[in-house]
């Protein structure tokens, strides 16, 4: 059987299914306090009624291919989701008993399941995997992450509705591909997939419902195809392909030891983003000029549901120095908020978290946490090359605010005779717009801007990047992007600040003749993108990119930019090699 | 309060889709209304109330409706049940 998604990260793998199941997804279960029930009720409802409302999206989607009678199970699906009962259990246990949402869902669940699990009748005993799945979709909506899982299965492809971080985190050592329902090229899942070099294809409909545990696999992350138990003709077209793909990898390695230069010898630096510290040596292996973001978050992943400690934090951003070293590494604090939430007592559940207390702003808020994570980093700087990156900068007093408690963190460890970096520079992410309206003011007061592009286009243009319906939308050779883009990097230059791009934009090699046209010269990205991005950067010429840049940005819309980029490719050459996506197809 | 005994003969029984059919058409009405076996009673309009039932073909279950419109469920509930859902 050959299902078909998005591919969102390159590869190719063969292995067997395990599926992540409500089964298998361990409940947080706390007592609440008082304050806390209506705020819990509304999660449940929430994440409730929009299983629902996707559920009837799915269902009208489907009306014009299937028969009447399939189309039934929908309804099924939803009665059952607006079951009063089921409701109303629900949420007497968060009123009475005090529980989370969470919990409490998942007792009044229970309680379905052993009567069904009980019936003498097979039939119902069947509905018992329906209501498993539906339960899980509502779980994922109202979980951020769940914890550790084992795996008894040899090269394992994680299926699922949908993956978050946390869930990814404990596998990255065995696992070979993800399969999910849900998602687009720049929710978490991709983002970490890529960063763990291995396929990815997301927006897999009906992928949990046709895979079962333990099926063989194949993972075309290239095509976005996914073959469950395929035929022999298939597994040995695609052991032929994971050969050739290994080959010119191998070529792409060689490439690597070229310096990262443009033909008219502009130097471009190109540095990685890592999440989890085995991703180090990678950074190294590829030739990277250091480490242009360290998430930090992923040590408060991997610690909660407590918090790191100073030492933990010391620990860490220690090895990240002496990795990077004689490069700079930069640490940028706690980025918190949006999906990324894990921890109750960190995360209160907001209505728009996106656009909440999120990342410096919840730092600011947390004066010991943020001290704790600001001390581990001065006292690890003692080599010089780390630098501080503050998230989610929207306002100068932030900025004073966050260099005062940097401030005090420093003096404190003078009074313990603590050795550290005392010039340590400190920079801003700029992924707001008005951060990036405002760089002038910001340029006088930090060492560094490093342009965040994901959550820069997602606030532009007002797109949720996990949200499919409108991942059409996202378009990062948007003119008006790109003018942005063009203001920031002149405003750096003027201030004679580096500036540099780290969202994941800058892992595309198509984008990055556009960017260094547009006077960016530093790129961080997922350390496997760095092969061919140098490859497309030793073949660009600078002055070309420049002229085209600037046309571009004179440009009313993406397609007419992709347009101008076509015919420079004609005209220089040097755009040779530009793979043109699907979404240009029809185009002309 | 009105009531009325009916037979499950549809061959499946009261099954997913139908208990579906079921539940959807009792949400319509305002009334209160139950669905019976010997040993269960369910609110006909929770699904998993009704298929906790597990009534197959040939099950006699009680209907009661009760409240402003409690006659025109009660019919319209009979009238699916008599119709075998619309299926077989």
């Amino acid at each position: 059987m050959k299902l078909k998604g998005t591919p969102v990260s390159s590869g190719i793998a063969i292995g067997r299914a395990h599926l992540i199941s409500f089964e298998e997804m361990p409940i947080p279960s706390y007592e609440i306090a008082e304050t806390e029930v209506d705020n819990e009720v509304s999660r449940f409802n929430r994440a409730l009624n929009l299983v629902i409302e996707e559920l009837e999206n799915v269902k009208e989607a489907a009306r014009i291919s299937i028969s009447e009678e399939s189309l039934a199970i929908f309804d099924v699906h939803i009665a059952i989701l607006k079951d009063p009962t089921l409701k109303r259990n629900t949420i007497t246990r968060i009123i009475k008993e005090r529980k989370n949402a969470e919990a409490a869902f998942q007792t009044s669940v229970r309680m379905v399941l052993d009567i069904l699990e009980n019936s003498p009748d097979p039939y119902f005993r069947e509905r018992v995997i329906d209501i498993k799945d539906l339960a899980a979709k509502v779980q994922m909506r109202m979980l951020g992450n769940h914890k550790k899982q084992d795996l008894d299965i040899s090269d394992p492809v994680l299926v699922s509705s949908q993956l978050s971080p946390s869930q990814t985190g404990p596998f990255q050592q065995i696992v070979k591909a993800f399969v999910t329902e849900h998602g687009s090229k720049t929710s978490h899942t991709a983002i970490l997939a890529r960063s763990l070099e291995i396929p990815a294809v997301v927006g897999v409909t009906g992928a949990v419902s046709s895979i079962s545990q333990g099926d063989e696999i194949i993972v075309d992350g290239i095509e976005g195809l996914v073959f469950v138990k395929p035929t022999l003709e298939e597994k040995g077209e695609y052991l032929e392909k994971i050969r050739a793909h290994k080959e010119r990898r191998e070529k792409l390695l060689l490439e690597l030891k070229k310096p990262s230069r443009t033909i008219d010898g502009h130097h471009i630096k190109l540095r990685c983003n890592i999440d989890l510290e085995e991703e180090l040596d990678k950074a190294v292996e590829f030739g990277a000029e250091g480490i242009g973001l360290y998430r930090s978050e992923f040590l408060y992943l991997k610690c909660a549901p407590s918090l790191p400690s100073e030492e933990e934090h010391f620990e860490i951003y220690k090895k990240i120095s002496d990795s990077a070293f004689p490069y700079k590494a930069v640490i940028r604090t706690l980025d918190l908020g949006g999906e990324r939430y894990f921890q109750k007592h960190l995360a209160p559940t907001e209505a728009n978290p996106v656009l909440g207390l999120r990342a410096l702003r919840f730092s600011l808020k947390h004066y010991d946490i943020f001290k704790t994570q600001l001390r581990g980093i001065l006292r690890a700087s003692t080599k010089k090359n780390l630098e501080i990156m503050f998230p989610m900068v929207t306002s100068l007093e932030d900025i004073q605010m966050a260099k005062a408690v940097l401030r005090e963190a420093q003096e404190s460890l003078k009074r313990e005779n603590i050795p550290y970096d005392e010039e340590i520079k400190v920079g801003i992410m700029i992924e707001v717009p008005i951060c990036a309206l405002n760089a002038e003011a910001f340029a006088n007061n930090v060492d560094f801007f490093s342009i965040g592009t994901n959550d820069l286009i997602q606030y532009l243009m007002a797109i949720d990047r996990n949200n499919e319906g409108v991942a059409n939308y996202y378009d990062p050779y948007h003119p008006a992007f790109l003018r942005l883009l063009l203001s920031v990097a002149s405003t750096a230059k003027r201030h004679k600040i580096p500036i540099s791009i780290c969202g994941e934009t800058a892992s595309d090699p198509d984008l990055i003749p556009l960017f260094v046209g547009l006077g960016i010269d530093e790129f961080s990205m997922t350390p496997q993108a760095i092969p061919d991005v140098k490859a497309r950067i030793i073949s660009l010429s600078y002055k070309d990119c420049r002229k085209i840049a600037l046309e571009a940005t004179k440009a009313w819309s993406g397609e007419e930019v992709r347009r101008i980029l076509r015919s420079g490719k004609a005209k220089s050459g040097t755009f040779l090699g530009v793979r043109w996506k699907k979404r240009d197809k029809g185009e002309n | 309060m009105v009531e009325k005994d009916v037979m499950i003969t549809n061959r499946l029984g009261l099954h997913a889709r139908a208990a579906a059919k079921l539940v959807n058409l009792a949400g319509k009405y305002h009334s209160h209304i139950t669905i019976s076996t010997e040993q269960i009673c369910a609110d006909a309009k929770s699904i998993l109330g009704v298929l906790t039932l597990a009534a197959g073909k040939d099950t006699m279950v009680k209907i009661e409706a009760e409240g402003p419109d409690e006659k025109e469920s009660l019919e319209a509930i009979i009238d699916l049940i008599e119709n075998k859902f619309g299926e077989d």
